[in-house]
């Protein structure tokens, strides 16, 4: 026993001393690598500012790889915030100094995490000449570096790629459901009426996927489709087109989604989506529709119910759990405008 | 004797092989975490309109004195769609009042639904303008109540919930909301909870870190650190984590309706809603995940003084055996899988650890001066767990200095470095017996329980979650946006 405990005494004494060497060498680097980019970051912040001012400057000196590497951390940060002509100076930048070649080899390295991060490097780059590379990157076997790499293509503009690229999200969708769905908003900036296309012909979970983007982007050609799918038994589908109809304010879609309202054989959620697209659209005529949903039993259909009145300028009522809807004091009897 | 010596060395070594594979677990997740950080431009995320919306709850008892300063911090949160629901829990101070007059509110006509359980809201006072600031007023009902009724009341598919006096970076949403746009499995995310003590604060933000003055808050300073960087790490990375602080955790509220919200009867609300949501998703076999990112940040002020903390971690202790309690049927059951064969159990270990403990000091004790054991084995003894607990703090402070986290300076790491050592000298074992008395509390409040629910009183029990809330994914994979579908922007 004695020779056990001793054992363990002097092993965990051991491991102390280790973890605390560790500790002072893991702090150590750490403040010199600190130290060393607050010390270069205003210098590189000020040389691109002045780069941007006046683009035949000569190109900053960068000693090592560190340099070159924190250089193309700020020009990063820096290319998420701007657009237009300065986003190109930078890319056009980044290229002379051989940051793009550097990241094009990267994307065709064995190692998934310098893959990863050259096609994330490339979503804010935007680099024409990295245009072929990406497009092979759209077959990498990581999900992370086609997903990247496809965003880098949108962001590039490659329209050509498009339907490729809303393949890949297709095939995202199920491990990846948000990433595939920020490539369909990519692909749909960039052509509403191929997104409007794959809502036609898309799988389910595309096309709820695609549903949801249509509203966003406010595209109005697809009312029609998404109109027609409020009778489809797809639950989920059905809430997401009336959502995307109210962020549209597709007048025409009124009846149908008064109809959802109370139907009291769908599932909540979808009236309740269907009851805000009402409030959403903003024409007053379609009130009584929302108005009656406030003597649901259903206590969130009350109260999206009571939401969507009030934008659409009704007095305001009172949605009480339990008990039925009552007309806000001093109001006229019944629940009209 | 020699029987209970090496039983109480048996459960010393289960321990501190348990607690070593933790650490080296938590290695494994900080860099998977440090992967999937490198991988998402926050920036170019945070200006997404895909990203969902987040419900930030806080309920607020008798917090006149900081309400208005906590709710101008959290109104600059850096994410794009989030709306902040104060539940103002029946104060009886200013707090209500503050915040009218603050934020120029005015109640509205409408009142929240009433799908969880917890006491009537008596006034809502809705968003003013581009606030996004709900105020929801109601009759007391206890921290758990008053964010049932903040959930009820969410209007986002997440939900935030953070104790009022708690200090969120500005970037903590945007990362703790990570977890769920990489995994839609993902269904609770928790983050970093940190020591405010000692540090600068000035409106409602932490502008210089350091540490305590105060030694009782230092110690909480490693006991934080090796709480998330190496038990919640560990845990997270084979998805057994059994608690999300209530101080911060970010959850999926279509979830949280499922299983009826928070349970108003026990002490340890945000641990039994952890355990109950690994329950439910288990025994329905439906793909999850509960995690832990080390990156986001939440400040709080931790006790200073003995008779608070004792309180505090009496309470804490005693919200562990409820949860226990109340999910038994779950410990060493292999149908919870890795939950029910290892979470459950070393949270038994956990909670019978004090005792244990202690018990092993007084018959190590008792053994010595009765010659039963020598003095060299005795000595060794207790060296050895000393030196044990030690490592286990410096593998904590490891961890921290590799995170991206913000870290003082040397002179504050040398302090961090010393009191790893003090903690273990006295320190531990003051808390052991605060956490046998929470013991203690449980068992009388139990038995109490039990005369009550012969006498026909039962406990009260979580509201039946109502049937007209959506029902999830069937059983099986989630696919395409049937996880989406729960976090997409609202209409």
């Amino acid at each position: 026993m004695t020779a056990i405990l001793a054992t363990l005494t002097v092993g965990f004494a051991m491991v102390m001393i280790t973890l605390t060497v560790i500790i002072v060498v893991v702090r150590a680097v750490g403040d010199a690598r600190r130290t060393r980019d607050a010390r270069l970051r205003p210098r590189f912040e000020e040389e691109i500012a002045e780069y941007l001012i006046d683009p035949d400057r000569s190109e900053p000196e960068l000693s090592d790889s560190r340099e070159r590497g924190l250089f193309l951390r700020v020009v990063l940060e820096i290319l998420v915030e701007v657009r237009g002509v300065d986003h190109e100076r930078l890319t056009a930048l980044l290229e002379r100094m051989g940051f793009v070649d550097d990241l094009v080899r990267q994307l065709t390295a064995r190692r998934r995490a310098a893959r990863r991060r050259a096609a994330v490097a490339f979503v804010s780059i935007a680099s024409e000449s990295a245009r072929g590379p990406l497009i092979r990157a759209l077959g990498d076997r990581d999900p992370e570096v086609r997903i990247s790499s496809a965003l880098a293509l949108v962001a590039i503009g490659a329209d050509e790629v498009l339907p490729q690229i809303l393949e890949v999200a297709a095939g995202l969708l199920a491990d990846h459901p948000y990433s595939a769905a920020e490539l369909m908003l990519g692909a749909g900036r960039r052509s509403p009426s191929m997104l409007s296309q794959e809502f036609r012909v898309g799988s389910p979970g595309v096309r709820r996927s695609v549903a949801e983007i249509l509203g966003l982007l406010r595209i109005v050609d697809a009312a029609d489709d998404l109109r027609e799918v409020l009778a489809s038994a797809d639950e989920e589908l059905v809430a997401v087109a009336a959502r995307s109809l109210g962020l549209i304010g597709d007048a025409e879609a009124l009846p149908a989604l008064s109809g959802l309202v109370g139907d009291e054989h769908r599932p909540e959620f979808v009236r309740v989506a269907a009851v805000r697209a009402i409030g959403a659209i903003g024409d007053p005529a379609a009130g009584p529709a929302a108005a009656r949903a406030l003597d649901s039993d259903l206590s969130h259909l009350r109260s999206a119910a009571a939401e969507a009145l009030a934008l659409l300028g009704w007095p305001a009522v009172t949605a009480v759990p339990g008990d039925r809807a009552l007309p806000a004091r001093g109001a006229s009897a019944g629940l009209h405008p | 004797m020699t029987f209970y010596i090496w039983l109480i060395l048996a459960n010393f070594l289960a321990y501190s092989v348990m607690h070593v594979v933790l650490a080296v677990l938590a290695a494994k997740e900080m860099l998977r975490n440090a992967r999937q950080r490198d991988n998402w431009n926050l920036r170019l995320t945070m200006t997404s309109p895909l990203v969902p919306g987040i419900s930030v709850i806080v309920p607020a008892h008798n917090e006149a004195s900081v309400i208005a300063e906590s709710v101008r911090a959290l109104l600059a949160l850096e994410y794009p769609t989030y709306e902040l629901i104060i539940v103002n829990d029946g104060s009886t101070d200013d707090t209500l009042a503050t915040l009218v007059e603050t934020f120029s509110l005015e109640p509205a006509e409408r009142t929240a639904p009433l799908t969880l359980s917890h006491k009537p809201v008596k006034a809502v006072y809705p968003p003013k303008g581009r606030l996004h600031l709900v105020v929801l007023d109601k009759e007391p009902g206890g921290k758990a109540d008053a964010l049932n009724a903040g959930i009820d009341f969410a209007r986002y598919p997440l939900v935030c919930t953070i104790d009022a006096d708690s200090i969120l970076e500005q970037d903590a949403l945007a990362k703790t909301v990570i977890p769920f746009l990489a995994d839609p499995r993902v269904i609770v995310s928790g983050g970093s909870v940190r020591v405010a003590n000692g540090c600068r604060i000035e409106n409602g933000r932490v502008l210089e870190v350091s540490l305590p003055r105060n030694l009782l808050a230092m110690t909480q300073v490693l006991e934080y650190l090796r709480t998330f960087f190496i038990a919640r790490a560990g845990w997270s990375a084979v998805n057994s984590l059994m608690i999300v602080s209530g101080a911060f955790g970010l959850f999926r509220r279509d979830v949280v309706l499922e299983v009826g919200g928070y349970r108003t009867d026990t002490v340890g609300e945000d641990m039994e809603l952890v355990v109950r949501l690994h329950r439910k998703m288990r025994r329905e076999r439906r793909p999850y995940r509960v995690v832990y990112v080390p990156d986001p940040i939440c400040w709080t002020q931790c006790p200073d003084s003995i008779r608070v903390l004792r309180r505090q971690r009496s309470r804490w202790h005693r919200g562990s055996a409820e949860a226990l309690r109340l999910h038994w049927p779950m410990i060493g059951n292999p149908r919870y899988g890795a939950v029910g064969l290892l979470g459950m159990p070393v949270v038994v270990l956990e909670v019978l650890a004090p005792l244990v403990e202690m018990t092993g000091y007084l018959i190590g004790l008792v053994a010595w001066f009765t010659g039963a054991i020598e003095q060299d084995v005795f000595l060794l003894a207790v060296a050895t767990a000393i030196l044990f607990g030690i490592c286990l703090s410096l593998s904590a402070v490891a961890l921290e200095e590799t995170s991206s986290g913000r870290h003082p300076g040397w002179y504050s790491l040398g302090r961090v470095l010393l009191f790893a050592v003090i903690e273990n000298l006295g320190y531990r074992q003051m808390v052991h017996l605060w956490r046998i008395e929470g013991l203690w509390q449980f068992f009388r409040k139990a038995h109490q329980w039990g005369a009550m629910e012969r006498a026909g009183l039962g406990a009260p029990r979580v509201a039946r979650h109502a049937a007209a809330v959506r029902p999830l994914a069937p059983k099986g994979r989630r696919g395409d946006l049937e996880a989406r579908r729960a976090l997409s922007p609202p209409g």
